[in-house]
């Protein structure tokens, strides 16, 4: 095995290397999510989920619908590391970094969900009318794009619903 | 009521679950994280090997909204500290369906 350390000098440039890959690798581990959904009616005001998880693994988690009488429900949770390394994996499995929105134009203001994500080198952003099946992106600038949105969307409700339900042992109702 | 303990072949490559800032108790006992979980997996499967160490007071085991098979990860509360701590000492890095699984605590009392 040619790769094998075979002097003193050869471990210690080794372990230079290493120690800078990892210091390389921590910089760019830092992790970020947000997740709003929402819609603003006169008759029922403003209802909207919002999720997010911070470079700490500190998950914070909002809703404001108009089943719990405009009180909005807020929580916060510390993640273990392989939870936020499992939220990692879906969403790098989940094509979002191919996404492109050039072409999907301004979402309304009253209808929207807003994904954000810092993970690796990537920052991505990405703000959209909310799409509540997939009938509703066959008809638009980027059926591909929005159906790759759609069901990583729909993979962090359900992780992060499941990871509330079962922390407090609520059941808020999802807009 | 604890059966006899099965033995279980440990994946000697699998790091052990990096350590947390203290595991936190949910509102009705300890919540595992399972990872590596097979994608025809189900709940009887989750039930039956992690039931040897304690009476399971919830299992959840998400699917993945495109494909309809389990998306990969699976939550699993036990009343008692000691069941979840004997589940992850048992369990992390023995097949499931032939996938080696993690266990890992879920939340943790402090930020990572």
């Amino acid at each position: 095995d040619s790769s094998k350390p075979e002097t003193v000098l050869d471990c210690i440039c080794i372990g230079i290397i290493t120690i800078a890959m990892a210091v390389d690798a921590a910089h760019n581990d830092e992790f970020y999510l947000r997740l709003y959904i929402g819609h603003k009616s006169q008759r029922f005001g403003h209802e909207f989920m919002e999720i997010e998880v911070c470079p700490s693994g500190k998950l914070r988690y909002a809703n404001n619908s108009n089943y719990n009488n405009d009180k909005i429900i807020r929580r916060e949770v510390c993640l273990g590391p392989a939870v936020v390394a499992e939220l990692k994996r879906i969403i790098l499995t989940s094509d979002i970094t191919t996404v492109d929105d050039e072409n999907w134009g301004e979402p309304p203001a009253a209808r929207r969900q807003e994904l954000e994500i810092k993970i690796g080198n990537e920052h991505i952003a990405f703000t959209c009318a909310e799409i509540m099946s997939l009938a509703d992106v066959q008809n638009s600038p980027d059926p591909k794009g929005l159906t790759v949105l759609y069901y990583l969307t729909q993979d962090l409700k359900c992780f992060v619903m499941s990871l509330i339900n079962l922390h407090f042992k609520i059941k808020p109702i999802p807009p | 009521h604890k059966h006899q303990h099965q033995h279980h072949h440990h994946d000697t490559e699998m790091p052990p679950p990096p350590p947390v800032a203290g595991p936190l108790r949910s509102i009705e006992g300890w919540v595992l994280f399972v990872t590596g979980v097979h994608e025809e997996a189900q709940e009887d499967d989750i039930r039956d090997k992690f039931g040897e160490y304690g009476l399971i007071k919830s299992i959840a085991l998400n699917l993945d909204r495109k494909t309809g098979q389990v998306k990969g990860y699976a939550l699993v509360e036990f009343s008692e500290r000691e069941e979840a701590q004997d589940a992850i000492n048992a369990l992390h890095g023995t097949p499931l369906l032939g996938k080696t699984i993690g266990v890992h605590w879920t939340f943790c009392r402090k930020e990572i």
